[in-house]
């Protein structure tokens, strides 16, 4: 600054580059991660779909699982893994980096609200970026499965907003807890242990929530992780009218499942809001 | 107004003087028995100061004293618990991010994002702010020069020493050409050498007419960069003034420093303290205030004491706080 100046003070914005700059500085972040996680994100799928999809699959196939199914087994299993691997990342997303490198470490986050931005910006700019990071993932995988041959209908490219919708139905109430514990005493751990881990077994992944017994179905019904698989089978296998009814949801139900999704992403995001606030008020 | 002025005519000032008047009237930050709790606990109690456009303004206290918890309220991110608080004629309450997009803010704690750049780091910031691409890179370009850091500009900030981070920091706070810039601690943890270079880059600032406003335990940081301070403990302002004001209202102006031996300054104490204006002992030495320290010494070796070590010092704003409050700034 000797002798120069570079006057920026007339181009700042009285309210800041809002989430747009939010994500601006993820993508920067990201750039620096992306081949790294693509090939991560690229790798799971195959794995998965060759042991389960095609190996597993082989079995169920031949012995009568899939004429009751009316598909192959691939394609019943897709769609599932789709939105439960969307759900893993971004639950991954919604621990550790939040309170870690937002609120402890870093604490980016107090950096950020020392500029125009606002606390509720800051909360959203973080859930607009893991729902993206879902996305992404969801798209991926969705783009394996089509190479396995196991898409059977143009239909199924709606597995990509559902399986986000799902992600966020779990991740943004997850982001309330991370916003919330000052210290970290094996909650993340639990988290993925006892939530994510048994969610993935019994939402209907790898066989119809018809198979268990009925409390096993009721407690299916608080799983986000259910109502998303539910609604991307309807999306990849509905329109081919399957005799076996799999991917058959009528409107109160798929109207439900939405419902249900849609009401725990925006108590998430709004609940974030409020903690990021006390949080970065201090 | 000049005593000669005949009464009746104020409202027929010169252009100059009224607006001489409304800057005094308006001063770029204003609290009026600001107070902030966090729970049962009282963290600042009722102060009141104003800081003037142009001034450099320091809160000098112990740590807890309350320094911090005023700062994040006048930097509009913690929201005050009573009182009332303007800065730059806003209210921090309901204007925000109004007064955040005018303000630069360097934290007690570095929260640089260390997986980016030095370079990275300045542009995100600059983003938050609203400020064009196009309008950064000049912008960035300047502030590392005056940061020191041009050669380090495509390096990550996590192997930066503490001295760099601490410049960076600063930088990062200018990317918005503040009008007033925020310092909390700005140079506690750095090296004497890291210190005086960044003391070098505030004292550029605040020739460019920058207002600067900082909260420091060190004596000597107030002394280099403070027009004006107050002194905080437990919540409260207890002196305000310029350092050089607070050293002749609150103490003499020189201080002989007896060592007689730990066990023995107490029982010395009563010797000599006819020969200052006050005597204070500490756990290893004897302060004596007095007018002329080497006359003092003098005359406490004809009544044939004779301390360990003895120094002459001019008295320091360690010396106002230590009066003010019966205790050190630094422990």
């Amino acid at each position: 600054m000797a002798g120069r100046h570079t006057p920026t003070r007339h181009l700042v914005r009285a309210h800041g580059g809002g989430v747009a700059s939010l994500f601006g500085y993820s993508l920067i972040t990201a750039r620096r991660y992306f081949k790294v996680s693509a090939m991560a994100q690229l790798g799971a799928p195959v794995l998965y779909l060759l042991s389960l999809g095609i190996g597993l699959g082989s079995i169920v196939n031949a012995r009568s699982g899939g004429q009751s199914l009316g598909t192959s087994y691939l394609s019943f299993l897709a769609p599932a893994l789709i939105a439960a691997t969307a759900l893993q990342v971004a639950v991954g997303e919604s621990t550790y980096p939040i309170l870690f490198g937002g609120f402890k470490f870093q604490r980016i986050y107090f950096a950020m609200s020392a500029t125009p931005l606002t606390a509720q910006q800051i909360a959203g700019g973080v859930l607009a970026w893991i729902a993206t990071r879902a996305a992404f993932s969801a798209t991926l995988y969705l783009a394996v499965v089509a190479c396995f041959g196991g898409v059977r209908s143009v239909g199924a490219l709606l597995c990509v907003p559902i399986a986000t919708l799902g992600a966020m139905a779990l991740a943004a109430p997850i982001a309330v807890y991370s916003a919330t514990v000052e210290t970290e005493r094996g909650g993340f751990a639990a988290i993925f242990r006892f939530l994510v881990m048994p969610m993935f077994l019994f939402s209907g992944t790898f066989y119809p929530v018809s198979s268990l017994p009925g409390w096993g179905q009721a407690l299916a019904w608080l799983s986000p992780l259910w109502h998303a698989t539910e609604l991307a089978r309807w999306a990849s296998l509905g329109s081919l009218q399957l005799r076996s009814g799999i991917g058959q949801v009528g409107t109160a139900a798929l109207l439900g499942h939405l419902a249900f999704l849609t009401a725990l992403t925006v108590a998430g995001v709004l609940l974030t809001g409020w903690r990021f606030r006390v949080r970065l008020s201090k | 107004m000049t005593s000669s002025d005949p009464p009746g005519r104020s409202s027929d000032l010169a252009p100059r003087s009224a607006d001489r008047l409304r800057r005094t009237a308006d001063p770029l930050i204003e609290a009026v028995g600001l107070s902030k709790r966090f729970g049962g606990f009282q963290a600042v109690r009722a102060v009141d100061f104003s800081v003037a456009r142009g001034e450099s303004f320091g809160f000098l206290g112990p740590n807890g004293a309350g320094k911090s918890s005023t700062m994040r309220m006048v930097g509009a991110v913690s929201p005050a618990s009573g009182g009332r608080l303007r800065v730059l004629g806003l209210d921090p309450a309901v204007e925000g991010p109004t007064i955040r997009s005018r303000l630069g803010v360097v934290p007690q704690q570095d929260n640089l994002d260390l997986e980016l750049t030095v370079w990275e780091n300045l542009y995100i910031y600059g983003r938050y702010f609203g400020i064009p691409k196009r309008a950064l890179r000049p912008k960035i370009e300047e502030l590392l020069d005056f940061a020191q850091l041009a050669d380090r500009a495509r390096d990550k900030v996590e192997p930066l020493s503490g001295g760099m981070k601490r410049r960076l920091t600063i930088a990062r706070s200018l990317i918005n050409d503040p009008e007033i810039l925020l310092l909390d601690e700005p140079t506690t943890g750095l090296d004497p050498q890291a210190r005086h270079v960044l003391w070098d880059r505030l004292y550029r600032l605040k020739h460019q007419g920058v207002t600067l406003v900082l909260t420091t335990h060190y004596m000597d940081e107030a002394e280099q960069l403070c027009d004006r301070l107050v002194v905080m403990d437990h919540g409260e302002i207890v002196a305000e003034g310029s350092p050089a004001q607070l050293i002749t209202e609150h103490v003499s102006r020189e201080v002989a420093e007896l060592r007689f031996g730990i066990d023995e300054n107490e029982a010395r104490a009563a010797q000599v303290a006819d020969l200052a204006e006050r005597v204070e002992v500490l756990a290893d030495r004897l302060l004596l205030y007095v007018a002329d320290g080497e006359a003092v010494l003098r005359a406490v070796h004809e009544r044939g004491l004779q301390p360990v070590s003895s120094l002459v010092r001019r008295a320091s704003l360690e010396d106002v706080f230590l009066r003010l409050t019966g205790r050190s700034l630094v422990d």
